[in-house]
């Protein structure tokens, strides 16, 4: 999503689930992604292009916080797992992301033919929507 | 997600659904899904592998989160997946 698409969207969709409802954000925060294999951590992947624009989207979730436009309830920092047949799955899915596996470390985890996992730390929020109190 | 919030009975947006994975647990505890991506490859995956068995609790779209067309209904929960 384009950064000035941001807050428009925040907006468009907290009139979605007045009065009631609530906003769940799903996002990647630090540390980097890693790939494992049995447990043991073999290769660390550049989250920063997905990592960067998500700190911009929560500072944006902040501001509306401030002005009084949505009240954080909750939050839940967790390990997103995927898991890959081997490490040329790995390899060949993120070809098409946007997030970085290491040159020098491809030829290694293309040699991998067990199954390989891959780890991300996210950050879960709950927004609740906070309806304007009626003008005087 | 569960442990944020209760799905059982829920309308939800899900905005950025890929190819479904997430729609799918949703599915499965919501009374609808309205799920929607801009990737028009992966809604028709979506489409093809969940419609089968939630046909009438899930909708597809394609679209982005700025203008894509929302079902006029009330929604209880917007569930962003990596999108923002």
């Amino acid at each position: 999503m384009e950064r000035k698409d941001v807050v428009d969207v925040l907006r468009r969709f907290r009139e979605v689930v007045l009065p009631r409802g609530a906003i769940l954000d799903l996002q990647v925060i630090k540390p980097n992604p890693v790939v494992e294999v049995d447990g043991r951590v073999v290769c660390e992947i550049d989250g920063e292009p997905l990592i960067g624009p998500a700190v911009l989207a929560a500072r944006d979730i902040d501001a509306m916080i401030d002005a009084g436009l949505l009240v954080e309830e909750a939050v839940d920092d967790h390990d997103v797992l995927k898991y890959y047949a081997s490490g040329a799955a790995v390899v060949e899915e993120f070809e098409s992301s946007v997030r970085i596996i290491p040159e020098d470390a491809k030829p290694m985890l293309r040699a991998i033919r067990q199954e390989c996992v891959v780890r991300e730390r996210c950050r879960l929020r709950r927004l609740g929507v906070v309806v304007p109190a009626p003008a005087r | 997600v569960r442990r944020l919030a209760c799905l059982r009975g829920a309308a939800v947006v899900e905005v950025g659904c890929g190819e479904g994975r997430l729609t799918e647990s949703f599915a499965k505890e919501a009374d609808f899904v309205f799920a929607f991506d801009p990737d028009r490859e992966a809604v028709v995956a979506a489409r093809e592998r969940l419609l089968p068995t939630y046909d009438g609790s899930v909708s597809f779209a394609v679209g982005r989160a700025r203008d894509v067309e929302i079902p006029p209904q009330p929604f209880d929960l917007v569930f962003f997946s990596w999108s923002l």
